[in-house]
């Protein structure tokens, strides 16, 4: 749905975006992470037509974003990294003023600005100025006026910075029901959490280069990040620690107040030796808990803090 | 013994060093002049100006002179000499103070604008260092001005006739004219962000503290107050035109023997005034620098100011609560916007003020009319049109030059970029948008000519060939606004130029005579006719003004050169519609 061939963006000496390449399937949700200044904001901007690239292509749903900017500016919805607004408009106006700029007729428009209010639960707020709506209300209504025209694809430049927590957890949910509605999402964040709870793929940019691309589960095998595994026994924590770490397959033993937390290279299937080793030596196992792997060790690791 | 003479030296030095007093906000200032193009332009562009209009009156006196002998053209030599003199110090008069409102006009608003306001609030910069900070940073740059022009008026003494103290004199009323008119400008930026807006104003205190003295004084000897009207005269002496006149009249006087004195006071005064607005300026600086860093006033209002606050916020929270009547989008959507602007703001006491102002201004003026009886003068009616048509364009103008950079400003205008509307439809609708933003003021023109035609003071001849001007004047001047909002990162850059740009156009540049006769303003005066009275001309070949081709044919025989002129407006609104359709993806980085 969206691909970039060695896509490169200069700006003087300065190279933003440099030789990316880049393939978001339908209907995933796509996290695109890197440092400040690492090409994120430039790339979503020549994906949806507001720049020109310098060198290569970004093709979105089979058309070349540089040749067809008419086309593709009907098959996307593009929300800025801030919220810009008409802050005299009603929220109701605000929509159907986007409605006309995408040239839906005046007798669909208000039943297309009802669904959009209902998706995003601003109903109570439609006669509402739009600068009288707090933060997170503004950003759902910079959802709802993504969503007018009914695009494919989403391309949504840091949705949920500077918002609270609940409002963060209101736009999850929002962008999860937007995926099973089929949309394809590309979205940029900082809240790297967040991205590891929605997103199916995540691409790691840095120096305008890609870094890494593919699904959260593979980043640990491609880095050889350690799998880790909490270990909870019921009482004799030092025995157990003793036991496991003569295991050689195990590659760090640490401990911590009620658990003991086990590393070892991804591949090698572990679970059943720690129970059966633990068991042996008449330990009470309670649990052995599977660790995931942050976004943020993985972000660490590839990206080296650098900016442009 | 040399050690001790330098510590002296460096006390000294340190005792008048500026940041003493202003702080670091006036050596910041000073910085960021030097890195700005259009200072290093307008220093540029001034000395040329001022070259092109003192060679144009030299050459124009020495014409009139060629006709006399070379005995009395050399006796005549001082005359053009104070002649020039005076030109120079005119022109040098209202430039700086156009210059100083338009630099100061931005000074506060910008702060407020970037929030760095309320960070300076929590540094030991006092606001007194913020308020002369700026002010006197500006004003080093027009001493530099008004210093180019030192060396030319030093040559024009040579022809002899002007004394040193008319140039000294006049050099120090411009110069606190222009610290007036800079602590206005510095004023009223605290209150509004758009510096069209903060010059409006500006204008509008210019015209309260000097052209309505005027009118009253008219009023006070039509009605017989004499007393009451030599007690505004009075008023004259704070009146910087009026002085300036004075000085003039004084040293051209073949029997003045020593200049008028009364400037050292004056210029006294309006120091007075202006320090008065500027230690204003400073109190409202920190009130509203402390409420940015705070997020709201309560920690700098009295208990009984806290009460009307609470229930004005009590009001309006009811107020958004019934939100009320939500509009339907019937025009394309671009202009929609721009027409939604609304002009009417009855919530703003300034904005019913003005327009209970402009109301009984109007009535007074064609009050006026019909005490002189001149309301059925030709004359009355081309200088009521002129004056309505300019401000018709004038606001039209205005519109137009931020219809973009607001957008920008708001960052809305990436979202409408990534819309399905091609580059030509906004620039179309905000071409289109601006001028029906601006009806009001075309209103005015319309009135007068609709109450006037039936009465048979204007022609009705005349209402096509106006109807036609209107549309393609005010298109031209929109386009031109909407290619400038365009191309320019700001709404002060955006609306300077433009402002340039359409003065250039309306005020006709007497020397070149494509822009005199290309001005809307010759159009709309040469279509009523004023100087080639063709409607009277017309007339009297026609026995019979029924005959069905009269319209035509006056306008085809007598007004030829308006249909010249409305093809040559489009030709050049085309030209700025794809100027601002290919620059309308610059500076989205902005």
């Amino acid at each position: 749905m969206i691909e970039t061939k060695h896509l490169t963006k200069v700006f003087g000496n300065l190279t933003a975006v440099d030789d990316l390449n880049l393939f978001i399937k339908q209907g995933d949700i796509f996290g695109f992470i890197g440092p400040n200044g690492a090409g994120k904001t430039t790339t979503m901007r020549i994906l949806v037509t507001l720049m020109e690239p310098t060198r290569g292509h970004a093709i979105i749903d089979g058309l070349d974003v540089s040749r067809n900017g008419q086309k593709v500016r009907r098959v996307i919805g593009y929300m800025p990294d801030f919220m810009g607004v008409y802050d005299d408009l009603k929220v109701f106006e605000y929509l159907e003023f986007f409605a006309a700029a995408f040239s839906i007729e005046r007798s669909k428009r208000k039943s297309i600005v009802e669904g959009v209010l209902e998706l995003t639960d601003l109903q109570s707020k439609k006669a509402a100025t739009v600068d009288s709506l707090s933060r997170g209300m503004q950003q759902r209504l910079g959802l709802a006026r993504v969503l007018i025209h009914d695009p494919k694809v989403l391309i949504l430049d840091e949705p949920a910075s500077g918002l609270d927590p609940r409002a963060r957890i209101e736009i999850r949910e929002l962008l999860r029901e937007l995926k099973r509605m089929g949309k394809t999402i590309m979205i940029s964040s900082h809240i790297l959490s967040e991205l590891e709870e929605i997103c199916d793929h995540v691409g790691i940019i840095e120096h305008g280069q890609l870094v890494y691309s593919g699904t959260i589960e593979e980043i640990r095998p491609r880095l050889g990040i350690h799998t880790k595994v909490r270990v909870q026994v019921a009482d004799n924590q030092e025995k157990a620690i003793e036991l496991l770490s003569a295991l050689p397959q195990i590659h760090q033993v640490q401990t911590n107040k009620n658990y003991i937390s086990i590393s070892f290279k991804e591949g090698e299937n572990i679970d059943g030796l720690i129970a059966r080793t633990l068991v042996n030596a008449n330990l009470d196992v309670i649990a052995i808990q599977p660790e995931q792997i942050k976004l943020d060790d993985a972000f660490l690791q590839l990206t080296k803090g650098i900016v442009h | 013994m040399i050690n001790v003479m330098n510590n002296k030296i460096l006390n000294i030095l340190e005792y008048i060093n500026p940041n003493r007093f202003f702080g670091p906000i006036f050596m910041k200032e000073l910085i960021i002049s030097s890195r700005r193009r259009r200072n290093y332009f307008v220093r540029f562009l001034y000395p040329i100006i001022l070259s092109v209009f003192v060679l144009f009156f030299f050459s124009t006196s020495l014409a009139q002179n060629d006709q006399y002998s070379s005995v009395i053209q050399a006796s005549k030599m001082a005359q053009i000499g104070s002649y020039l003199t005076t030109s120079i110090v005119w022109f040098q008069f209202i430039f700086v103070q156009i210059l100083a409102i338009a630099m100061l006009s931005t000074a506060i608003s910008d702060e407020i604008y970037q929030k760095t306001l309320g960070v300076l609030m929590t540094t030991p910069i006092s606001s007194f260092q913020i308020v002369f900070g700026k002010l006197l940073s500006k004003l080093f740059q027009l001493i530099l001005l008004i210093a180019i022009s030192f060396p030319v008026l030093a040559i024009i003494r040579v022809f002899g006739g002007v004394p040193w103290s008319y140039v000294l004199s006049s050099i120090c009323v411009t110069l606190t004219t222009a610290i007036f008119a800079g602590s206005l400008s510095l004023f009223f930026s605290i209150y509004s962000h758009q510096s069209h807006r903060v010059i409006s104003r500006v204008l509008g205190t210019y015209f309260f503290i000097y052209v309505i003295p005027r009118i009253a004084q008219h009023f006070l000897n039509i009605f017989g107050k004499a007393n009451l009207s030599a007690y505004i005269s009075k008023l004259y002496f704070f009146n910087p035109f009026m002085l300036m006149q004075t000085m003039q009249n004084v040293m051209q006087s073949p029997t003045s023997t020593r200049g008028f004195n009364g400037w050292v006071s004056h210029c006294i005064a309006i120091l007075g005034f202006s320090l008065v607005i500027l230690l204003w300026s400073c109190f409202s600086v920190r009130k509203v620098g402390l409420k940015q860093i705070t997020g709201q006033g309560g920690l700098l209002l009295t208990r009984k100011e806290r009460n009307v606050a609470d229930k004005k916020q009590k009001y309006n929270y009811n107020k958004k609560q019934d939100y009320g009547k939500i509009r339907a989008i019937k025009l394309p959507p671009v202009i929609w916007r721009e027409f939604s602007n609304s002009l009417v703001k009855t919530n703003n006491i300034m904005f019913v003020f003005s327009i209970i102002l402009a109301v009984a201004f109007i009535i007074t003026a064609y009050s006026l009319c019909i005490y002189y009886e001149v309301l059925n003068e030709k004359v009355t009616h081309v200088i009521f049109v002129l004056v309505y048509f300019f401000i018709g364009l004038l606001r039209t103008s205005t519109f137009a030059s931020t219809s973009i950079t607001t957008e920008r400003e708001a960052r809305s205008w990436p979202i409408l970029l990534t819309t399905a509307l091609r580059p030509k439809d906004i620039s179309y609708g905000k071409i289109i948008g601006s001028c029906f933003r601006a009806w009001p003021y075309w209103f005015l023109l319309a009135a007068h000519m609709i109450v006037f035609i039936p009465l048979g003071m204007i022609k009705v001849a005349v209402l096509i060939p106006m109807t036609v001007l209107v549309i393609s004047s005010a298109l031209l001047v929109s386009s031109i606004g909407v290619m400038f909002s365009s191309i320019c990162k700001r709404s002060t850059t955006a609306a300077t130029w433009n402002m340039i740009t359409f003065l250039t156009l309306i005020i006709p540049v007497c020397c070149i005579p494509f822009f005199y006769f290309g001005s809307p303003l010759f159009a709309a005066a040469s279509i009523f006719g004023v100087w080639g009275g063709y409607f009277e001309m017309i007339d009297s070949f026609h026995s019979s003004p029924s005959s069905p081709l009269y319209i035509i044919e006056i306008i085809v025989a007598s007004h030829f050169s308006f249909i010249i002129y409305s093809i040559i407006y489009m030709i050049i609104t085309y030209i700025a519609y794809g100027l601002s359709i290919n620059h309308m993806r610059w500076r989205i980085l902005d």
